[in-house]
């Protein structure tokens, strides 16, 4: 039955998406804690200030 | 099973890797690494980030959702190559579940950064108007996909629906904007390059598929014959313009447009119900049951017909199956004697069964070709509201008919149904209560 394959799939499709927004997302702010001291250059995203 | 290379004289889709699990497997991971790159390449361009995680999972989706809505124009275009492993039906049902979840990461974008700010003052429309513009997109995806879900409940005419649908590419153009403005991820060159690609994409697709197709992407037909099958269905006949012949499987569908000068013009999906051997002409068996449907015995010999196929999965001929049991229900008989047609021009031998659900005697569609079947192909009537003097059997396709007219076969024959909704999805129980695993039970929806 394709169409019960394909529900699978989506589920497949969600998680993968899901963990990549996850794990990329708290990698990104590990990497800063750990270089705290050496990173001054860091951009800061101002919702108010559009650049 | 009767190779289609073997049969000479059936005009079957080419390259047939297009058909197989490989490709469809690599279909599914290009989607997934198309849909998650650009998180990933935000993150390989700039690795390291001070602000707090909720704040960086919002930018994530807003990149991974602008990416899925932008995709969402692929699966929707209709190519065959992709819809080939799966089948249009299945690919739909992919695209709605993608659109939902586009939907909720682009919620979650701006959800996310402002709880990460703590500023709910961005909720408001007072910020700049590159932020303005993303919201505007939110607001714009979230209607359209309220209304995607919602519209057969709203009642709302299915060619309105399908023009407001097309709104959605608005929201990809804000978003893009949006991206492309304020984005501090999207500062980096090769993160530009991504953009544009998706964004240029989309564009072009949704070109391609409101420009091109109707000018130039659709098989061009005539009227040859409207016959009528019974008291409310009808047959076309349609013949080419040209030489070329329209290859497919039996049980394949396509969209027809009839060009019908001061009628119902609009485009539609119907079963191909002719057989790929029958050379040149091609049909469609149609049921008056609706605004467009109800107008089709006002086609005329002559009407122009323009047609996109082949399109779907339904078919026998992509299972290795020593027999066959097919199950219909009304009109979803129609791809079903595509391939009764075909078996039986082929001189397939394997045992075939036939059980045919209809209300009366006079719904019966394509009865007397019907009884004039090979020896090994055996079809069992049911009637669930017949006339007192019906000589066949009386009520619904059940666990117990199904076992009387197919019983020999049950074991290894693959299943193929189609009919309305609630007859399916009770059948498909009956035959899981005989024993037939979902991988033997195929079955069509009259519905994308
Ligand atoms: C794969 C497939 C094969 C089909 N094969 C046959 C066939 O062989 N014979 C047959 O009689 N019917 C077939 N249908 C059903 C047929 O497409 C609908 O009956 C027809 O589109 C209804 O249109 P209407 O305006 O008459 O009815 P309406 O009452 O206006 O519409 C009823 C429902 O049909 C669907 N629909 C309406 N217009 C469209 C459209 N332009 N495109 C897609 N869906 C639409 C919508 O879900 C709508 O809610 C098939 C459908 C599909 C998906």
């Amino acid at each position: 039955m394709r169409q019960k394959k394909a529900n699978w799939v989506i589920g497949l499709a969600v998680a993968v998406m899901v963990a990549v927004l996850i794990l990329f997302s708290i990698v990104r702010t590990q990497l800063s804690d750990d270089r705290t001291t050496e990173s001054h250059g860091q951009e800061h995203h101002d919702h108010s200030m559009p650049h | 099973m009767e190779s289609p290379e073997s049969n000479r004289s059936a005009v079957l889709p080419r390259a047939r890797w297009q058909d197989g699990t490989t490709w469809g497997l690599s279909l599914i991971a290009g989607y997934l690494l198309l849909a998650t790159l650009p998180v990933v390449l935000a993150f390989a361009l700039r690795p390291s980030s001070q602000e707090p995680v909720l704040e960086e999972l919002g930018k994530a989706c807003g990149l991974m959702g602008f990416a899925l809505l932008t995709l969402q124009v692929v699966l929707a275009a209709r190519f065959r190559v992709i819809q080939r492993p799966f089948g249009l039906d299945v690919v739909m049902q992919f695209h709605k579940a993608m659109g939902i979840m586009a939907g909720i990461l682009l919620l979650c974008h701006p959800s996310f950064m402002v709880l990460a700010e703590g500023n709910f003052w961005l909720f408001s429309f007072e910020t700049p108007w590159q932020i303005n513009l993303g919201k505007i997109a939110v607001i714009i995806l979230m209607v359209s996909i309220v209304f995607a879900i919602a519209f057969r409940k709203l009642r709302v005419n299915y060619q309105i629906w399908r023009f407001l649908h097309k709104g959605i590419i608005a929201a990809v153009v804000l978003g893009f904007v949006h991206g492309m403005l304020i984005g501090p991820d999207l500062r980096p060159l090769g993160m530009r390059i991504y953009w544009w690609m998706l964004f240029v994409m989309a564009i072009s697709i949704v070109l391609y598929r409101n420009v091109f197709v109707p000018l130039w992407g659709r098989w061009r037909f005539r009227v040859a014959s409207v016959r009528s099958e019974t008291h409310n269905t009808f047959t076309l006949t349609l013949e080419p313009e040209d030489e070329r012949q329209v290859p497919y499987y039996p049980g394949q569908f396509m969209f027809l447009k009839l060009r019908r000068p001061g009628r119902a013009s609009e485009e539609h999906p119907f079963t191909i119900s002719s057989s790929p051997t029958q050379r040149g002409a091609i049909m469609a068996t149609i049921k008056q049951s609706g605004d467009f449907t109800n107008t089709i015995d006002q086609t005329i010999p002559g009407d122009m017909a323009l047609l996109e196929a082949p399109y779907g999965r339904f078919s026998f001929m992509h299972h290795n199956a020593p027999s066959l049991l097919f199950i219909a229900g009304g009109v979803g008989i129609t791809p079903i004697m595509s391939m009764v047609r075909y078996l039986r021009d082929i001189e397939d031998r394997r045992p075939i069964r036939l059980i045919y659900g209809n209300r009366t005697e006079r719904d019966i569609v394509f009865r007397k070709e019907l009884s004039g079947l090979p020896d090994n192909v055996s079809v069992t009537h049911v009637l669930s509201e017949p006339e007192e003097n019906w000589q066949g059997l009386r009520g619904y396709v059940t666990a117990d008919i199904i076992k009387e007219h197919a019983g020999p076969i049950l074991e290894n024959a693959h299943v193929y149904l189609c009919g309305p909704p609630t007859m399916m999805d009770k059948i498909i129980d009956e035959l899981r209560s005989l024993d037939v695993k979902d991988r033997r039970i195929h079955y069509e929806r009259f519905a994308i």
